[in-house]
């Protein structure tokens, strides 16, 4: 579902806060730069309010985020709806016992790691980051959480690259984005 | 194993006054977060310090003996919730981790509410938070304050115009990145990161701002390692910090 189809006022604010960068970091690639938006406070906050409308009293106990963008929109949601932030790091970030679950990327893989103990059996979970593109590591992510017993209730996102196809590789876990993107 | 105690410091930001200092002042409860002035003479900068030392135990749960000054309520439950993992990253270095902080959604709150409150009514604009633990609470303080969510990042994560700043480590050197264009000369910011050990990254984000000609009102972390002497090399900038911690 994308908050953008149902018109919410603040929407356009957000997109129009949004810096698209082309050829970064690589040719052919049209980067979604959400640093823009992060310097308008009244987007900022409209942003992260839309989430927390949509989270609070659903009885979600743990924010996961990916870095590093999404430990600028998970923090600010956990607060406001009184949920455990949870940072989902790349290897050898995080100290003390860690699980780590790989995922394919374009040519490679890559890895993301969370704390043992950070999240319990029973917790529900959404999972945070600034935009999903393939899904790649927002299916990292829920693999972690749902490893270690979570229900991860909804993926968050502010930005969705529908092309990417990402939705479907998420395997019926619902998304919920604020924006679309499309390159055509 | 250390025994460690907790104390309210009042200090002048001036280095030679702060370190080893022993002594207490007792203060009025109204004087323990005192008001930043609208423009902050360097040489009278002052910066209250909630002092938690923390034992060389592993991941087990802290000691920390409250001393009979007053302490701000919140801050024994903040420094009890931050873990020192030993040798991480590498031998001999006690790693205080502040992902348990995050766990603890009250000690979390209290932790963003201590700094709004100190800098809510001070005209800031900017708030520069250090990549990626500066990220965490950076932006909840922005969006509480009224201020920009400025990120300063390792090379090559921002995209498009960036102004670098080099700096040391142990060995070799580091390099932090801001976007041109996010912040206007005769702005007020502050820079945020979860600690201060030796003060390279914070003071090469400082640099980055003020040449641009940006005023850094100060500096504020969740944790300090006074033993490494960040705040000296902060020079006459200002450091606001909730716990201090030994560093090995």
């Amino acid at each position: 579902m994308s908050a953008y189809t149902h018109q919410d006022p603040r929407l356009h604010g957000i997109k129009t806060k949004i810096r698209v960068v082309p050829n970064f970091p690589k040719s052919g690639i049209m980067f979604q730069d959400i640093t823009t938006l992060l310097l308008d406070p009244k987007a900022f906050k409209d942003t992260i309010d839309l989430f927390v409308e949509r989270y609070k009293g659903k009885n979600i106990s743990v924010v996961a985020g990916i870095e590093a963008r999404g430990f600028i929109f998970g923090p600010p949601i956990a607060l406001a709806i009184g949920a455990k932030f949870v940072p989902l790091r790349k290897p050898k970030k995080l100290p003390g016992k860690v699980i780590s679950q790989e995922y394919i990327l374009e040519y490679g893989r890559d890895c993301l790691e969370m704390h043992v103990g950070a999240v319990e059996t029973g917790d529900r979970a959404i999972v945070v980051d600034d935009l999903i593109a393939t899904g790649g590591t927002l299916c990292a992510a829920m693999d972690l959480l749902e490893r270690v017993g979570a229900e991860v209730v909804e993926c968050a996102c502010v930005i969705e690259l529908p092309e990417l196809k990402g939705r479907e590789r998420l395997n019926g876990k619902p998304l919920y984005v604020l924006v679309e993107y499309f390159e055509i | 194993m250390q025994s460690s105690s907790s104390r309210l410091l009042l200090c002048s930001s001036k280095p030679n006054s702060l370190f080893g200092s022993a002594v207490t002042p007792t203060l009025p409860s109204s004087l323990r977060f005192p008001p930043l002035s609208l423009t902050i003479p360097n040489s009278t900068s002052s910066s209250i310090r909630l002092r938690s030392l923390r034992s060389s135990a592993s991941d087990s749960s802290q000691v920390t003996e409250m001393a009979s000054q007053d302490q701000d309520p919140r801050i024994a439950r903040i420094s009890s919730a931050i873990r020192v993992i030993p040798d991480f990253p590498k031998p001999g270095i006690m790693f205080q981790d502040i992902t348990t902080l995050l766990l603890d959604t009250k000690a979390f709150k209290d932790t963003i509410d201590l700094f709004v409150e100190r800098y809510r009514d001070q005209n800031i604009s900017v708030v520069a938070g250090v990549e990626a633990r500066g990220f965490i609470f950076g932006p909840p303080i922005a969006l509480a304050i009224g201020a920009k969510f400025v990120p300063m990042r390792k090379p090559k994560k921002l995209p498009g115009e960036v102004i670098s700043e080099e700096y040391s480590l142990e060995y070799g050197t580091d390099k932090i990145e801001m976007h041109v264009g996010a912040v206007q000369p005769g702005e007020r910011a502050l820079v945020i990161d979860d600690l201060i050990a030796t003060g390279g990254t914070l003071c090469a984000a400082i640099k980055l701002l003020e040449r641009v000609e940006v005023t850094v009102v100060e500096c504020a972390c969740v944790i300090e390692l006074p033993e490494l002497k960040g705040r000296e090399r902060l020079g006459d900038r200002s450091l606001f910090v909730l716990v201090e911690a030994e560093g090995a």
